[in-house]
């Protein structure tokens, strides 16, 4: 190497030293909180006993479980298909904000536990399926009784 | 080295070295999938090559910006640097593999051209957290596929080296780019903080490496000498030398390799006419000096390839007066011809 390419060479890793973790920060931090948490549930728990309230679709099964004595409540997503979308998250509709339930992907079963509360709001229960890729509403699914 | 253009140059080395590494790729692979296939059976096949694909290329592409420094900093590395344009072909048919089967998994359903898709589904460029992200893989790709093709001493030539190391140069834009594609993508969904811990570690790694190594170059290169006299400038003392091995010294921002071939020293450009490559860093074989990166030749006593060969340096005056070796930094034309220093008298002057 010439000297004028090894000057250039040592210049651009002196500019990415600053610039690669500044952007390694800077994209951590806006990593959303609240779906770490909720995605850190494994979609493998048991179910609960109790089925409320059932969605049947050609592609999927929407299960709305409780236990016995009505104080746990459970989201069951099955796909009977597998969906054309990789990964998406599941939203439970309602103000002022949309409340994050769980990420599916596009095999298998899911499930997530609800707020103990959702007894009082499972009379007009509305989800929405937001693709993660696409960054778009790709259904809205009201679960009638 | 070869006289004439041929798709690949094979030799022993070469072979034992793309085995190797087309055997840890297909180890890899095969390893992700089978635990991905245990862990989680219902990851679909698409999936788990996307994901497969994606981890093995970001590997690969920290092992070959790794393999630069590594052989500034100890020569033990070399080996590596010989072959280092089949580990980055290798990488770009990885890296390909996963953005293909990105593109078709994410963008192919629509009514829209996939490729259209893939800038217009997503056009939050000025949100970090929904920055469409698969474009930077996107244009990453790009840059690798340019290099791909562009590897081939075809167009190491036709392009000259400088050009060629210019356009090469942007791989670390791409790597840039590869950084920000997975922090802005898989790290904003996957809760697991091994991504980040793993993506963090390979910048560090990387930019200590560069560093250091170029660190290390500046120092070579800010080395003052005495001044001149009578056009000779004293280098170091001749004990300092290894029979078949050169010292390298910079003089008047030019780098000369002065070499020890058996009882004399001989002076040349230290800049290979192949790729630029650090002529100093070789050693002397079948009595030519043979460049590290990729066994370019050249004689001692002038500086031209052996025939067929056309290549040629530019070679130095030497002289050694009471066991001090002293050079005219000037450099005589391409290929001219020099008795180099003779070492066991006390006194010998170089005669063009």
């Amino acid at each position: 190497m010439i000297k004028t390419l090894r000057k250039r060479h040592l210049q651009t890793w002196r500019l990415l030293a600053v610039l690669l973790p500044l952007g390694i920060i800077s994209a951590y931090l806006v990593v959303p909180n609240p779906a770490v948490n909720q995605l850190l549930q494994p979609a493998s728990v048991a179910a609960l006993p109790v089925v409320l309230k059932s969605v049947k679709k050609d592609a999927y099964v929407i299960n709305l479980r409780s236990n016995s004595n009505r104080t746990q409540f459970q989201l069951e997503w099955q796909n009977k298909i597998a969906s054309v979308l990789p990964s998406s998250l599941i939203y439970k509709v309602s103000k002022p904000q949309n409340e994050l339930i769980g990420r599916i992907d596009n095999r298998g079963i899911f499930r997530f536990a609800l707020p103990s509360d959702s007894s009082v709001t499972l009379k007009d229960f509305q989800i929405i399926i937001h693709d993660i890729i696409h960054n778009q509403t790709t259904d809205t699914i009201k679960i009638l009784p | 080295m070869s006289a004439s253009y041929s798709a690949v140059g094979w030799n022993r080395q070469k072979k034992l070295y793309d085995r190797i590494l087309f055997g840890f790729c297909v180890a890899y692979l095969t390893c992700f999938i089978v635990l991905t296939a245990i862990v989680n059976r219902d990851y679909t096949f698409e999936t788990v090559l996307i994901r497969s694909t994606s981890t093995l290329a970001v590997l690969l592409l920290h092992v070959i910006l790794s393999i630069g420094p590594l052989a500034r900093i100890n020569t033990k590395f070399l080996p590596l640097l010989y072959n280092r344009r089949h580990l980055g072909v290798t990488m770009f048919c990885i890296a390909a593999i996963h953005g293909i089967f990105s593109i078709l998994q994410f963008h192919s359903l629509s009514n829209v051209n996939p490729l259209v898709s893939l800038f217009t589904s997503n056009t939050n460029f000025f949100s970090l957290s929904d920055f469409p992200f698969q474009a930077l893989g996107f244009f990453a790709l790009i840059i690798f596929f340019l290099m791909a093709i562009t590897s081939h001493d075809f167009w190491l030539h036709n392009l000259s080296p400088k050009v060629w190391k210019t356009v090469h140069m942007f791989v670390y834009l791409a790597y840039a780019f590869i950084v920000m594609h997975v922090m802005l993508g898989v790290i904003q969904y996957e809760t697991h903080p091994v991504f980040v811990w793993l993506i963090s570690i390979g910048a560090l790694w990387l930019i200590a490496l560069h560093l250091i190594a170029g660190t290390k170059e500046v120092r070579v290169d800010n080395k003052q000498f005495a001044p001149a006299k009578e056009n000779y400038i004293e280098l170091c003392n001749v004990n300092e030398f290894e029979n078949g091995r050169a010292k390298i010294f910079c003089i008047k921002d030019e780098r000369i390799a002065v070499y020890q071939h058996e009882d004399r020293l001989y002076a040349l450009h230290n800049v290979c006419k192949h790729q630029g490559g650090p002529l100093g860093e070789g050693k002397i074989i079948d009595g030519c000096i043979t460049c590290p990166w990729h066994g370019y030749q050249y004689l001692p006593k002038n500086g031209q390839s052996p025939p067929p060969f056309t290549e040629k340096v530019s070679t130095y005056l030497l002289k050694i007066v009471d066991q001090k070796v002293y050079i005219n930094p000037a450099p005589l034309a391409e290929g001219t011809e020099t008795a180099g220093a003779l070492i066991n008298k006390q006194l010998s002057v170089n005669q063009n």
